[in-house]
């Protein structure tokens, strides 16, 4: 009985809210709103976000981000701001005011324009159906709903009820927030298809993420403290919703996003590499040689992550690795040092000495030239 | 004994329990493992296993500028202690040079920090041995950048490190020379 009551309250209190009204393009909440404050407050973060050193400020790569944004946003172009931040890992992010956060980790694993475009889509989701704050209100109303249950529940004198109140409550801000990213999946579907990108490429970003974190198992807890829905769930949602779209063979404009994204592709590997997670960088440097194919800038970051980790065999993959990267055009020099690295470990001191020689005549103003030759020298 | 009298000393016992932040005394100070520096005004010692070093030391706090310690790694240990679940983190006393350095790249990354750059990786004497010196900078979780000096050498198949940072707006500049006094009187006795 007790338990009825409790299930009932809450349901109401789901319900209670109702889903706000999609904000108009140009549109601000009024000044004496909560909203408003939200807004002031995501203004504040913004600010900081402009003076932070993490901000990519390549304004090529800016202006061309900055350009599918707008065409996918549409008459919301100008309430939309993209900042890209250098972080690896897969992941973009909204603020209230339309302040999207892009990382670069992100912009490494997209495979072309469209998919860069389904991400930001889906944030301008988030934006127009105003979910931070009524992530707020709900949990607002779900928090008073569970003071007054406790209070009802401590009346009784029935305390496990006020418990199972505040279990209830923390479960259903994590079913909310699941529920905001199912809505702004299928309204970033829509601005796809009206830009005229291939819906379907939005399924394909969760495949790939989903590749990436491998076929993972989770328990029920998990999923059921999970802010997203797991990336197959949302892979699968997609595809079948983006199968009934139009655009279907619409550009994807591959060539023009590698083009954008060529001159930080070393650099953003770099920054995946030193996280030292090695079996899910491989898996992506796996999955972008089955989509793209492999050149010398993925295949040295590939070498380096054997030769990184150190594991039984991995110094003769690294070796494997770096001798692909060398046949490929325009190998990074560090492919050398990598090489020359690899052989000096295992004590193959003629084969390093050359590497390094090679890595020195590749790269003669290298800033640690010094040391390597320090290197060459031991082996005299 | 007096209430009075027992509270402070009590206190006391509590405060030192806590092990706080404490003035490093003048003279030379035993950091571990045979590494010892001579310290110099103005430096403050944190709660042993900050930051997962042997010590730090730090004029303004650790989230302005510190000076951390290694002291005599061994092979298998990680070199901040907080990061010895990863295997891929651990030192081995082959390494060479350009590997440690990127070793300590992956602990500041690991440790949250972004855009970590390491740079002008060269030879250098330290304690009065052949090792290696380079430069590293990096942005906290609030967008502070800061800059970074390391300098270590391998002594019998064991690390001696020393790392300075501070924020690239004032500390590092400010308490480099501070710095490099500590690192230039730094002394290895092996057994």
């Amino acid at each position: 009985m007790r338990w009825a009551a409790l299930l009932l309250l809450l349901l109401l209190a789901a319900c209670g809210g109702g889903a706000l009204a999609p904000l108009q393009p140009q549109s601000r909440p009024l000044q004496v709103s909560d909203e408003a404050g939200f807004w002031q407050t995501a203004g504040r973060t913004e600010a900081g976000l402009q003076r932070s050193p993490l901000l990519i400020r390549d304004q090529e790569l800016n202006r061309y981000v900055r350009g599918v944004a707008c065409r996918v946003a549409g008459p919301y172009c100008g309430d939309i701001r993209v900042y890209l931040v250098r972080e690896a890992g897969l992941n973009a992010s909204m603020m209230a005011n339309g302040a999207m956060l892009v990382q670069s980790g992100l912009l490494l694993r997209m495979g072309d324009e469209a998919q860069l475009a389904a991400v930001i889509a889906h944030e301008i989701g988030h934006y127009v159906e105003r979910h931070t704050f009524e992530k707020a209100e709900q949990a607002r109303r779900l928090g008073d709903l569970r003071a007054w249950t406790v209070l009802f529940a401590l009346t009784l004198g029935a305390p496990g009820l006020g418990e199972a109140a505040e279990v209830a409550e923390i479960l259903e801000r994590f079913a909310f927030s699941r529920e905001q990213e199912r809505a702004a999946d299928l309204f970033g579907l829509r601005l796809m298809a009206k830009a005229g990108y291939p819906p379907m490429a939005a399924a394909e970003v969760w495949q790939l993420a989903h590749d990436v974190r491998g076929d993972r198992r989770t328990s029920l807890t998990s999923r059921l403290l999970a802010t997203h829905p797991a990336p197959d769930e949302r892979r699968d949602r997609l595809r079948q919703a983006a199968a009934a779209m139009p655009g279907a063979m619409a550009e994807r404009h591959r060539g023009p996003y590698r083009a954008a994204l060529a001159p930080f592709r070393s650099q953003f590997f770099a920054d995946e590499v030193r996280l030292r997670l090695p079996t899910e960088t491989l898996n992506l440097f796996r999955q972008l040689e089955q989509r793209d194919g492999l050149d010398a800038v993925l295949a040295f970051h590939w070498g380096e992550v054997y030769r990184l980790r150190g594991w039984q065999d991995d110094r003769e993959m690294a070796l494997k690795t770096y001798a692909r990267a060398l046949r490929l055009p325009d190998p990074p020099a560090e492919t050398h040092r990598g090489i020359g690295l690899v052989r000096l470990a295992k004590g193959q001191t003629r084969g390093a000495r050359f590497a390094f020689e090679r890595y020195l005549r590749a790269a003669p103003a290298a800033d640690d030239e010094a040391i390597v030759r320090s290197y060459i020298a031991q082996m005299l | 004994m007096r209430l009075g009298a027992i509270l402070p000393l009590l206190l006391l016992a509590m405060l030192a329990a806590c092990g706080g932040i404490e003035a490093v005394r003048p003279g030379r100070v035993e950091i571990g493992g045979g590494l010892s520096v001579q310290s110099a005004p103005a430096w403050n010692r944190l709660p042993a296993e900050t930051l997962g070093a042997d010590q730090v030391w730090s004029q303004d706090g650790p989230a302005l500028d510190r000076l951390l310690f290694l002291a005599g790694r061994a092979e298998g240990e990680p070199l901040l202690q907080r990061s010895r679940a990863r295997r891929s983190l651990q030192f081995q006393a082959a390494m060479t040079p350009t590997e440690i350095a990127e070793l300590w790249a992956s602990e500041l990354a690991l440790a949250g920090y972004r855009a970590v750059e390491v740079g002008r990786l060269q030879p250098a004497a330290f304690a009065g041995r052949n090792g290696f010196r380079f430069q590293y900078a990096y942005a906290d979780a609030n967008g502070l950048i800061f800059d970074g000096f390391a300098i270590g050498t391998v002594v019998a198949g064991r690390l001696y490190f020393i790392a300075f940072a501070g924020t690239r707006a004032h500390h590092f500049r400010a308490y480099w020379p501070a710095a490099m006094q500590v690192i230039g009187s730094a002394q290895i006795a092996t057994g």
